[in-house]
């Protein structure tokens, strides 16, 4: 019997590894994307993305049509900017803006995108926390850390980019996300639980039966 | 004389043993073989407050480092239970038994055997092949003598 429990203890702490790796998975993905650099998250992000999907059909490159999104050239800024540095696309700034108002400042930065093109960006700060974060994806400089919960960063969302006429990309600084604080407190709360159920358990079984039994 | 007494609703949790008026804990075993011819049989193994588990005759052996611990039922939890208790010297021609302290006669043989399954502690137990947990003893009968000379065995608990 407290084999069966503890064996669906351990099935419980599975379980919850498995989701909370799952939470975070896209979250690692994009971040080591926005290094630059090869295997895993690169491949993970790109995965996501859908992209793989269209690529993977043709095994050689020649006698098909040449799929266009693949090619970087003809991405949107923001879609090259994406696989570069993760975030989210917005449609206009103004759906940024008339949630967090006017940017404090406004100004331009250059930057290389996930195809090695370079690309202008129109950085737009509002100050605070994520004004930092914001720069630390651009400028590339991220930290493992980041993706830890007991990291202030890891309850932000991504740089929100939006696609500008002239073919630039306005970046928005991340901003709070409750939902993946939920969620770690979710997750957190049931882990906790379980240590101290078995905890319990244990100090139950060394107690005996019960308080009301000689035998033990 | 010395004064042995079992508790119990005739399970294991809910069940005391008491030496002398005292209830004991840390029992792991308790084997009570008992008959007319002569058998005696008082066999009780505990773990002492020392953690050594002992196994000692309950009424010719001092039961050194024996846990004695508080009372474990109320005067209302009492009334549900039934209390069988054996006062004796360690011979059968000296031994008196009674269930709810009225004192039995005719008895031909009285057979207790109480025990508590192992209790397997650490993450050992999750790789252990034995997947089949070993199982609680609790046996407690009496045969009696009627005037007819027949014999009848009644479950005390």
């Amino acid at each position: 019997m407290n084999t069966k429990i503890k064996l669906i203890h351990i099935w419980s702490l599975l379980l919850l590894t498995s989701v909370a790796i799952l939470l975070l998975a896209p979250d690692i993905a994009e971040a080591r994307g926005s290094f630059g650099g090869r295997g895993f998250g690169r491949s993970f992000g790109r995965s996501f993305g859908g992209r793989s999907f269209r690529r993977s059909a043709p095994r050689s490159s020649f006698g098909r049509q040449r799929s266009m999104a693949t090619n970087p050239a003809r991405m949107t800024p923001s879609e090259r900017a994406a696989s570069s540095f993760g975030g989210r696309r917005l449609n206009t700034s103004g759906d940024y803006t008339a949630k967090y108002g006017v940017p404090r400042k406004t100004q331009p930065f250059t930057g290389t995108g996930g195809a090695g093109m370079r690309q202008n960006y129109v950085i737009h700060n509002y100050g605070g926390y994520g004004n930092g974060l914001m720069m630390g994806y651009m400028m590339g400089h991220t930290s493992w850390m980041w993706m830890m919960p007991f990291h202030p960063a890891f309850y932000y969302s991504r740089p929100y980019y939006v696609d500008n006429p002239n073919g630039t990309v306005s970046v928005y600084p991340p901003t709070f996300d409750w939902g993946k604080l939920f969620f770690t407190i979710l997750i957190a709360g049931a882990i906790i639980y379980i240590i101290y159920s078995i905890i319990r358990n244990k100090r139950r079984m060394r107690q005996g039966y019960s308080s009301q039994s000689s035998f033990s | 004389m010395a004064t042995f007494a079992i508790e119990s609703n005739g399970r294991l949790e809910k069940t005391v043993v008491y030496f002398n008026g005292q209830q004991l804990g840390g029992i792991k075993e308790v084997f009570l073989n008992l008959d007319e011819d002569g058998t005696f049989d008082a066999i009780l193994q505990y773990e002492g407050t020392d953690k050594q588990i002992r196994t000692k005759q309950i009424f010719d052996e001092y039961l050194e480092d024996v846990k004695i611990t508080e009372p474990s039922f109320t005067d209302e939890e009492a009334e549900e239970l039934h209390l069988l208790s054996i006062d004796s010297d360690g011979d059968i021609e000296d031994t008196i038994v009674k269930i709810d302290n009225e004192e039995l006669d005719g008895i031909v043989s009285l057979f207790v055997h109480i025990k508590s399954a192992e209790n397997k502690n650490g993450i050992s137990v999750l790789f252990s092949k034995n997947k089949i947990p070993e199982h609680v003893e609790f046996k407690a009968e009496i045969t009696f003598r009627n005037e007819d000379d027949t014999t009848e065995t009644e479950e005390i608990f």
